[in-house]
């Protein structure tokens, strides 16, 4: 454990001191422009490390550990290190100051204390995690969920914050670097509009407060980080730094989701409409090109794997979209739909934007989750604002037709409303400006802040006696559900799934354990499989199809099913 | 409100149709008893009275207004729901 702490620490300060020496070449003398740039060379570092790792076989703790303090030590010798300062909070009030000190602390402690917990992480994204840690590299597991073959940069920094401590402790710590960098977006969208440090930073604070957004920092989905990536862009776009900069958010963010590029046609607009304002300047600008490629090459690793195993880079989704196996309804769509933006805009103006379905929650079920300040303060503010101020009005339009776009290109249903979680920068931006001018703004939204920060304390639609488990156990085996109590320490987990499954649990907070995938489609092939992994039970999250060779297995009484703290297994009758 | 105001704003008669056209369609597409709460319609109110009158000295009181009327239609449909998964209020 300290071995792994110490290795965390030397490889964070390599990637640390490379970002810091990458900015010197690319930075464009702006304080909160430079820092957004810095945020998002640390994330393109990290991600390529642990490709590069993943793909030689070097996803270890010791190899990173050895390597990061190499290179940190190669970077303090040229200097890196030279000029640090503290950074510039002039103009940031003392209660500011401190309120993002508690936001801080307290996003430190949901980290510490909240294990993954929603079923879509479970089973979509986090099972590959455990995979490449096992491995120590990438191999052709990916986990249960078809989608687990689409783009996995968010995961990138996932695993650089469990492989070192082999366990996934500070796995939601991933999400609150990028909560960072929404708020770094945020504050330098404000600068670049000449708006004073104290209105850029009281946006700030608004826009990472935004239930829905922050919830998603400490839940391990990947939309809060796409929202983040968007609005980097937008204030790189509006710093008007050179395109290959603009670009490696751009990169980062098609690695991340593809939801990402369904916004690109109002970042496009956001840059039309700037085209005119003068430039800003780089030292070097063949280093802002090569992290550009950098950042493309990162983001396009997945869809070149995907061609590459699969021949389609999108796959599963073909020009049909995706349907889910279970009930055969469209899961994601191919192509923008008129339909589909006329549904998703209905629901955000008659039900969403009230949120008042479920309480604040990460996956946007059936809420906005854009919170009291957007809705009551902040929209207000941009509708006085946006008439008067040319650069927040060319932001506006832009997001406006990114959220237009995402509208028109996923489907309605319960969770659409997180692919839209960069638009609440615009009132957030908003309420910032005006809070400085009307003194009944600042206590109206001080009201809201209040409420914001009570709803963000505890993801909603989370059920509570999943809640109480995770305070409960020690950290060590922290997992959002227990474990079934036949499983035995050590022993590999047999896994009947033919599409969903939270199977990422099995692998245990310290990933030692094994998951064999089972995903035969007859019972003699399930048969034969458990026979040859030597396994005499195993557990199950199957759709109509894998009911089906389930319910034969019981009815010819070669199978007998269990309950086990709420998994359902399968004993193997013939096995003893 | 004061801005910076480098291009002129569109002309305000042009600004103010088009925001009625909205709160027009908002009207005929939305029950009509509901209206007085509705987040798009009231938005679109506020934008032709700030169209019309934001250097007026009663802007900042109207728009106080709106905002506060605002909090409470969020907080009643929001807070119950926050307050419950906190333990509270049970």
């Amino acid at each position: 454990m300290i071995l792994g702490v110490l290795a965390m620490l030397a490889a964070n300060g390599a990637v640390a001191l490379g970002a810091r020496m990458l900015l010197a070449r690319v930075a464009v003398g702006r304080e909160a422009v430079d820092f957004v740039l810095f945020l998002l060379l640390r994330l393109l570092l990290i991600s390529a490390v642990v490709l590069l790792a993943g793909c030689a076989g070097g996803l270890t703790a010791a190899v990173l550990g050895i390597a990061g303090a190499a290179a940190t030590a190669l970077l303090l010798a040229l200097g890196a290190h030279r000029g640090l300062r503290r950074p510039d909070l002039e103009g940031w009030d003392r209660w500011l100051i401190g309120l993002a000190a508690i936001v801080a602390a307290r996003l430190l402690i949901q980290a510490w204390f909240l294990a993954p917990y929603h079923d879509d992480t479970l089973g979509y994204h986090l099972p590959k995690i455990a995979e490449w840690v096992r491995g120590g590299g990438f191999g052709r597991e990916l986990g249960p969920d078809p989608r687990s073959t689409f783009p996995a940069g968010f995961e990138l920094i996932e695993t650089w914050w469990v492989v070192f401590l082999h366990r996934d402790v500070l796995i939601e710590m991933a999400g609150v670097e990028f909560l960072l960098l929404a708020g770094a977006g945020a504050y330098a969208l404000a600068r670049e509009m000449g708006w004073s440090s104290k209105s850029a930073s009281i946006a700030s604070m608004f826009f990472v407060l935004t239930p829905g957004l922050h919830l998603q920092a400490t839940s391990c989905f990947n939309d809060g980080p796409v929202a983040a990536l968007v609005v980097a862009t937008a204030a790189l776009i509006l710093a008007r730094v050179p395109p290959a900069l603009i670009l490696i958010p751009v990169g980062l963010g098609i690695g991340t989701k593809p939801t990402f590029a369904y916004a690109l046609p109002g970042l496009a607009v956001i840059a039309f409409l700037c085209r005119r304002e003068p430039a800003s300047g780089v030292p070097s600008s063949r280093a802002a090109w090569a992290a550009c490629a950098a950042a493309l090459a990162v983001g396009a690793t997945w869809y070149l794997r995907n061609w590459a195993i699969h021949g389609n880079p999108i796959h599963p989704m073909g020009w049909e979209g995706m349907k889910s196996l279970g009930g055969g309804s469209t899961l994601q769509r191919m192509g923008p739909s008129f339909r589909s933006l006329q549904e998703n805009l209905t629901g955000f103006l008659d039900i969403r934007v009230y949120d008042r379905i479920h309480p604040p929650n990460a996956a946007g079920a059936g809420n906005l989750n854009w919170g009291a300040a957007a809705f009551a303060i902040g929209a207000p503010a941009l509708v006085a604002l946006v008439r008067a101020e040319i650069p927040l009005r060319r932001l506006a339009i832009g997001l406006v037709v990114s959220m237009l776009s995402v509208f028109a290109l996923v489907e309605y249903d319960i969770w659409y409303t997180r692919f839209i979680l960069f638009v609440p920068v615009l009132p957030a931006l908003a309420l910032g400006r005006l809070w400085e001018r009307h003194r009944i703004v600042a206590v109206l939204a001080s009201v809201a802040l209040a409420s914001e920060l009570l709803g963000t304390c505890v993801p909603g639609a989370v059920p509570e006696e999943v809640l109480r488990h995770l305070v409960s156990v020690p950290v060590s085996a922290r997992a959002a559900r227990p474990l079934p109590e036949r499983l035995a320490a050590g022993a590999p987990a047999g896994y009947f799934v033919d599409h969903y499954g939270r199977s990422y649990l099995l692998y245990g907070a310290d990933y030692s354990r094994r998951v064999v995938y089972l995903r035969e489609q007859t019972l003699e092939g399930l048969r034969s499989s458990l026979r040859a992994e030597g396994l005499t039970t195993f557990y199950a999250g199957v759709g109509r199809a894998g009911a089906l060779i389930l319910e034969d297995g019981v009815r010819r009484g070669v199978l007998k099913p269990f309950v086990d703290r709420g998994w359902t297994g399968y004993e193997v009758v013939d096995a003893k | 409100v004061d801005g910076n105001l480098r291009k002129p704003v569109p002309p305000v008669a042009w600004e103010v149709l088009l925001i009625t056209l909205l709160a027009a369609w908002r009207a005929w597409c939305h029950p009509f008893a509901l209206l007085w709460r509705d987040w798009f319609f009231l938005l679109c109110l506020f934008w032709i009275f700030t169209a019309l009158a934001s250097r007026k000295r009663a802007w900042p009181y109207v728009a106080g207004a709106l905002m506060g009327g605002l909090l409470v239609i969020y907080g009643l449909g929001q807070l119950p729901l926050t307050f419950a998964v906190l333990g509270l209020g049970r």
